[in-house]
């Protein structure tokens, strides 16, 4: 799902919304990817490529888990924060989707 | 005088527990810095009333530190839980400076360096001095300051040597060496095949003698300044350097659970001091760099018997260590303290039983 320049990020109420898309999940993850990855705004993802290959590893992987928790208002599980479930946008979107 | 320092509300436990870490080396003249799980404080015992000011400041600014960091828990991959409640124990509560320690230490290396040559690891012996610059390659003086024991020298200089005869305190007159004590065998290791292409893999083992600067008032029972490691270090392809690390981890689980103890796996991460590189930390977490053996005590203390790393190519880069076949050359390996295992087996089973356990699988 492609990027809009236009497109805010919101910070979800966890009380209130109802869980968001798959799709909006994925847009909204994929605009904090290309913020952390330095890639342009709109960059599109191949949602089963390995995001280690794009530069997501060793630290910047942690402020990425941390700016994602920020985004969606979510703790992940200790048990979850394995680098595996941040290897591609489709366990990424899994393990919010699962975390919401 | 006794310091609370109350955390509820701020600090996650395991953002406190860090924290405590971290002042246990870094507040001088106290006698204890722990975390009290049931009130959520850090208690810190000073031995000077005049040093509490300073104390409670520092604390202050380290848990205002803490309180930024994201702080994985961590997880535990396999457990061997003992089924009875913490009591005393069967065997001897004592420091492991008794006779029966020294047998059991050399029972338990050998049964150690077999197994580490069943996986192919060549011996090696190392010295207890290493070089500065050695060290500089892995940033070890800027991730652990704390760990660090430095050495001092008088200069070979007949005009500064000729004063010792005069001088009351022959200390102003060292200067700090080229070296340091180490603080673990495996750097050797990397030194010796630094600046190498491998065509196959490498797997060394060696014993030695390890030095960590401990809080004086942490020092006692399995705490030790001084130890002895066997350390198992392989290096090659990264399938090469996985499959390594779970088979000698598979083996010493089974070693461990063979000689009676009991305990746990679990991720770990080095003891990185600066909250600056506490991201480090939390990467080793996630990406399973550091697992480690934890003993459960009679009394129902935990105590870290060894770590089973898988450091990637971090160290290998540094050290301009490569493969012949062009695939990144990764490396682990595998530290086990004989003390702590020394000290836990004869609160476990005491020497008799634990001799005989390490006799049989010889």
């Amino acid at each position: 799902m492609p990027a809009t320049a236009s497109w805010k990020p919101s910070r979800p109420d966890r009380h209130v919304a109802s869980q968001p898309s798959r799709a909006n999940l994925e847009e909204r993850i994929a605009i904090r990817l290309a913020g952390q990855l330095h890639l342009p705004t709109g960059t599109r993802f191949d949602r089963d490529q390995d995001l280690a290959e794009l530069g997501l590893r060793s630290l910047n992987t942690i402020v990425f888990v941390i700016g994602l928790e920020e985004e969606f208002g979510v703790s992940f599980p200790d048990e979850s924060l394995v680098v595996p479930n941040f290897r591609t946008l489709n366990t990424i979107a899994a393990l919010v989707e699962a975390t919401l | 005088m006794n310091y609370r320092h109350a955390t509820a509300g701020r600090l996650s436990i395991d953002q406190a527990r860090a924290a405590v870490a971290r002042l246990a080396c870094g507040l001088p003249g106290i006698r204890s810095c722990v975390f009290d799980l049931s009130s959520q404080e850090i208690v810190v015992e000073f031995d000077r009333p005049e040093d509490a000011d300073e104390g409670k400041a520092v604390v202050e600014s380290v848990v205002a530190a803490a309180s930024g960091i994201r702080v994985a828990g961590r997880r535990v991959l396999r457990r061997a839980p003992r089924s009875t409640r913490p009591g005393r124990g069967r065997g001897s509560t004592t420091t492991v400076e008794r006779e029966e320690a020294v047998d059991l230490t050399a029972a338990l290396d050998h049964r150690l360096r077999k197994l580490a040559h069943a996986v192919g690891a060549r011996d090696r012996a190392y010295g207890s001095l290493i070089r500065l610059s050695t060290m500089a390659k892995c940033d070890y003086l800027k991730s652990f300051p704390q760990n660090a024991y430095l050495v001092a020298e008088f200069p070979h200089n007949w005009r500064i040597l000729e004063r010792l005869e005069d001088e009351r305190d022959a200390t102003v007159l060292a200067r700090l060496s080229e070296y340091m004590l180490c603080p673990a065998v495996c750097f050797h290791s990397y030194e010796e095949l630094s600046a190498r292409e491998l065509a196959a893999p490498v797997v060394l083992t060696a014993a030695g003698t390890c030095f960590r600067h401990e809080a004086a008032w942490r020092v006692g029972g399995p705490r030790l300044r001084e130890f002895s490691m066997r350390e198992v270090v392989f290096v090659g392809d990264a399938d090469f350097v996985d499959g390594m690390r779970d088979r000698l981890m598979d083996q010493i689980w089974c070693l461990f659970r063979q000689l009676g103890l009991f305990g746990h796996l679990e991720t770990a991460s080095d003891p990185f001091y600066l909250p600056g590189d506490s991201m480090k930390a939390q990467y080793q977490l996630m990406a399973g760099v550091k697992y480690e053996l934890v003993a459960e005590l009679p009394d129902g203390e935990e105590l870290a018997l060894g770590s089973f790393n898988n450091v990637g190519d971090t160290l290998c880069t540094p050290f301009d260590i490569s493969l012949t076949s062009g695939a990144a050359a990764h490396s682990g390996c595998v530290a086990l303290g004989l003390d702590r295992w020394v000290y836990t087996l004869l609160r476990e089973v005491g020497s008799n039983a634990a001799r005989r356990a390490l006799g049989s699988g010889a």
